[in-house]
């Protein structure tokens, strides 16, 4: 990666851009099984060399979505334009958009290098051609040395190199990827996804990625689609995802965060006093459009809890006896009873090398988050 | 520590099957072997037995140096034979033809039904057996022949104006063979498409292929296994099928199975349809082997 690219990575916001056409567009889109609606309604653009990630729970209409693109479904109203065409009537095998399977879905009588070779031959692309293109798309998934075997004798990631070296090999305008590592372990689904955001920026093609893991969507993508029961709830890039969430369903799904309800005292220039049912006053920067009287929700991710034995001096302030403590190696997780008897949990990060605890189970402790640091949540 | 009791037990349960063949069926084919090279004699029963079981080791090596190969030369000489071994195999070759043609789609259609359906279709197919071969492949006699149910069908819609002779000829017996080994093609051609995997085909359309292309590329290479197991099912016993062409065939037709029963029943020449049977064993044996190793290696590539 040279450095333009990583200037061009931080600017990268066609989605803020007025100017910018949509290379993919998604207009009023529903689809119905039946009587059920698998989406709603929707509409969405992603811009050309977008990493683009769709997240949602099983059946919330994410893969239909993205099955609507590749021609495998049909739309019930609404219209699928690409690069300003309307796909209506154009099938599978003539859309320039090209998808990983789940299941990879190699050919089983075929070795690796026939399964590369199959889009390619499809088109008439002349022998030489192939080969070369085959050659090429074998190294950059580096499996040049598989190029004779059969699916059934590679191992999961190995499969799923072939069927990535697959669907680029037509080179698509577009790339799906439906749950693309879902069946890797843990340490290879991590590399694999540092590979997938370097590729897609070696190619410059649009990927599109649907998967149920919000850290798989956090790593690769520039922008995040929470999809909740057909509608899509927030797009955003990730950190404004996780930082900013709107909705209760977003700030959980994406992340821990803790959520007490509280009540509106007054608003003012950016500023949010809430009070929780046990009589905690607490000051939040926030621009949500309340008024006193509503009740909201304080919302405050773990790692932005600090915990104190000494009651700190300032900052928002709340109450408790550590309950449980979870030790990850990295983190350690508190989780704090408070006086009103909900459950908070706090995590703090173990930089110093030590044996003991300096908190322990029982002990009173202090809750604090600065004002900038929590959220409030009215939905 | 094992009991030579448990221990022959143990061994037991896998000598049973091979004491099962051995008595059902290499017994009878030595038989069968030895009236092969026997002589024909006006006797009770029609031959002069090759060998004794009475003589002992010695006696039965003096008996088979006494061995007569003058059956199998006859079958050599006479064209009779050879026609019918040839039409038997050219008979069984175009009814499994037939018979891929129509199960296939039948196979197909059933293993893309809605999956509650399947057991329905499933049953559907089975369901002839529970009738005797016989009177099913008798009934093909009331449909077929000249005043029969689908003559007057085609007279009465006005396709036809005279009667079709289908009875007797070897029409009929493609269409008794075809109807009679249907479910064994179907069988295995449904247990291998129902276990296909539907992505591939959706994987093939999107890297360019039309339905149909995908279903040349990958649902029938795929289906092969069960392609070959189907025609394998139909193909041999049909070559030594006695009873489809002897009911529903006509003089033209020649199959080795009604040669064989002529020579044993009408000619009562046992001897010389003893050798007919051992060749008609001989020919068969190569196909088998072919499907077994089909088979084993249909196995080695699913695991």
């Amino acid at each position: 990666m040279n450095n333009s690219t990583v200037a061009n990575r931080r600017t990268f916001q066609p989605w803020n851009d007025p100017k910018e056409n949509p290379f993919v567009e998604f207009r009023n889109i529903t689809k119905r099984y039946g009587d059920v609606t698998a989406v709603d309604n929707l509409s969405l653009s992603i811009y050309e060399r977008e990493f683009f990630a769709l997240l949602g729970p099983s059946g919330c209409g994410k893969t239909t979505l993205m099955r609507m693109l590749a021609g495998f479904e049909t739309v019930s109203e609404g219209a699928v334009f690409l690069a300003g065409e309307d796909l209506a009537s154009t099938p599978p095998y003539h859309r320039p958009v090209n998808m990983m399977f789940q299941s990879y879905a190699l050919f089983p009588h075929m070795n690796v290098e026939k399964n590369i070779a199959f889009g390619l031959k499809q088109e008439g692309m002349p022998t030489g051609e192939i080969t070369d293109r085959v050659a090429k798309m074998l190294a950059l998934v580096k499996m040049e040395e598989f190029a004779k075997r059969k699916p059934n004798q590679l191992s999961g990631g190995q499969k799923q190199r072939v069927a990535l070296a697959r669907s680029l090999a037509k080179q698509p305008k577009l790339l799906l990827l439906d749950e693309p590592l879902g069946a890797l372990d843990r340490k290879l689904r991590e590399e694999t996804q540092f590979e997938l955001i370097d590729l897609q920026e070696q190619l410059g093609i649009t990927f599109m990625i649907v998967t149920h893991d919000q850290e798989e969507a956090m790593t690769v993508a520039d922008r995040i689609a929470v999809m909740d029961r057909g509608r899509l709830v927030q797009v955003d890039p990730p950190m404004a995802m996780y930082e900013r969430p709107r909705s209760r369903y977003v700030a959980d799904f994406l992340g821990n965060i803790n959520l007490i309800e509280a009540k509106v005292q007054n608003v003012s220039k950016g500023f949010v006093r809430l009070e929780t049912k046990d009589g905690n006053s607490l000051l939040v920067e926030s621009e949500a459009s309340v008024s006193s009287g509503d009740t909201v929700w304080f919302a405050a991710r773990p790692e932005k809890l600090q915990i104190d034995l000494k009651k700190p001096k300032s900052g928002n302030l709340m109450s408790g006896e550590v309950w449980d403590i979870a030790y990850l190696g990295d983190l350690t997780i508190y989780k704090v009873k408070l006086d009103s008897g909900e459950y908070v949990k706090a995590s703090v990060l173990n930089r110093a090398v030590s044996s003991d605890r300096p908190i322990s189970w029982e002990d009173k402790v202090w809750l604090s988050c600065p004002n900038d640091a929590a959220l409030v949540l009215t939905s | 520590m094992k009991t030579w009791l448990q221990y022959s037990a143990g061994r037991m349960t896998i000598w049973l099957p091979y004491i099962w063949l051995l008595i059902f069926f290499l017994t009878p084919f030595l038989l069968v072997a030895k009236l092969s090279v026997s002589e024909t004699a006006i006797a009770q029963p029609p031959y002069i037995p090759a060998m004794n079981f009475a003589d002992g080791p010695f006696g039965w090596w003096r008996d088979i140096k006494k061995f007569t190969v003058g059956n199998y030369l006859f079958i050599t000489e006479e064209s009779l034979y050879w026609k019918s071994y040839f039409s038997s195999l050219w008979i069984a070759f175009v009814s499994t033809m037939l018979t891929l043609l129509i199960g296939y789609p039948l196979a197909y259609g059933m293993a893309k039904a809605p999956r509650e359906w399947r057991p329905t279709l499933l049953m559907l197919v089975i369901l002839p057996f529970w009738t005797s071969f016989l009177i099913r492949v008798y009934a093909w006699i009331g449909i077929l022949k000249k005043e029969g149910l689908l003559n007057q069908l085609l007279l009465s819609m006005g396709v036809i104006s005279d009667p079709l002779t289908i009875l007797n000829t070897n029409v009929a017996v493609y269409i008794g063979i075809v109807y009679s080994y249907l479910p064994f093609m179907v069988l295995p051609l449904f247990a291998n498409l129902e276990k296909q995997d539907f992505t591939l085909l959706e994987a093939a359309e999107d890297l360019g292929c039309t339905r149909r292309q995908a279903f040349w590329k990958i649902t029938w290479p795929l289906s092969m296994p069960g392609v070959i197991a189907g025609c394998f099912l139909v193909f041999i016993p049909a070559v030594g099928e006695f009873v489809i062409p002897s009911l529903l065939g006509g003089s033209e037709t020649l199959m080795i199975g009604r040669t064989l029963f002529d020579e044993f029943f009408a000619n009562r020449d046992w001897p010389i349809s003893s050798a007919v049977a051992i060749i008609l064993l001989l020919i068969l044996i190569v196909p088998i082997m072919m499907f077994q190793r089909s088979e084993a290696r249909a196995r080695e590539a699913g695991r």
